[in-house]
């Protein structure tokens, strides 16, 4: 699944572990979502949308939108 | 490829923290083995003499090591804000710790009892009632650890540890049943149930690693 978290993570001055200490997980759980490799529970990409404060769809893209 | 994180003050990637951390541990697991089992030999026959000498140096040199490593690895470290992941961190070092201060204690008392050695965790021989139960005390401990693990890991965590789950399980039956069959149609010695405890766990670990920091 893509997303903007990089790029909204990156507009923020934020680092990798700076927005995991806000998101409250590893540093190695941001990077995975960043990258792609682990998909979000519900719950998380929640909070990342309330951090943001955008919609999911806004930060997360299944390809079929 | 993984981002550094760019607050920590050690530029140690993780996966050469955790190793630098293990090895370290096991450094001075060995070194704490050598010189209590050397100290049994020389109580037996007598004069520790100039040998004795150089097997303390070694053995303190690798004590040393083992404490610089572990040191090295996590300088520049700092526990985490959010309460969750802070409690995640003590948890580890706290079973970090734990393994550490187990894996002396069963060395220092199967050397003890005359069985030498890193063997008593890998092998089939027998050890006293004393290592016995202290081994048996230490599972609750163990497990109230895994359940304070499993209450704050995050779910990128939890699903590199279910990976690892998944492998060590095929692993199971592939080395259990191979060297079943293998050992009933006589190419294969006897299945040996601590070695397949320690494949099983070593896939495990691998398996979580690589998912979790790859």
């Amino acid at each position: 699944m893509n997303n903007r978290l990089k790029v909204l993570r990156a507009a923020r001055n934020w680092s990798q572990a700076e927005l995991a200490e806000r998101l409250d997980v590893s540093r190695q759980a941001v990077n995975a979502v960043e990258t792609g490799k682990h998909d979000p529970s519900l719950p998380l990409a929640f909070r990342i949308s309330r951090l943001f404060q955008l919609s999911i769809e806004e930060i997360f893209d299944d390809g079929n939108g | 490829m993984t981002e550094m994180d760019e607050t920590s003050g050690s530029q140690m990637s993780p996966v050469k923290r955790l190793i630098s951390i293990a090895a370290g541990g096991v450094l001075a697991i060995f070194a704490v083995g050598i010189a209590f089992g050397y100290s049994k030999a020389a109580l037996a026959h007598g004069a520790l003499g100039w040998k004795g000498v150089v097997v303390y140096l070694i053995a303190g040199l690798m004590l040393l090591a083992g404490l610089w490593l572990m040191r090295r690895a996590l300088a520049g470290q700092r526990l985490a804000s959010s309460p969750r992941m802070r409690e995640y961190q003590i948890v580890m070092i706290a079973t970090v710790m734990f393994g550490v201060v187990l894996g002396v204690l069963l060395q220092v008392g199967a050397i003890g009892n005359g069985n030498e050695g890193i063997g008593v965790l890998f092998d089939n021989s027998p050890i006293s009632p004393g290592i016995a139960i202290l081994f048996l005390a230490s599972i609750p401990v163990i497990n109230w650890l895994a359940y304070r693990w499993h209450q704050t890991a995050d779910e990128h965590d939890q699903a590199a540890y279910n990976f690892g789950g998944m492998l060590s399980l095929y692993a199971y039956f592939s080395v259990s049943m191979g060297w079943w069959f293998g050992w009933r149609g006589g190419l294969l010695t006897e299945p040996n149930g601590v070695a397949i405890f320690w494949i099983v766990m070593a896939v495990w670990t691998a398996g979580w690693v690589w998912r979790r920091y790859r």
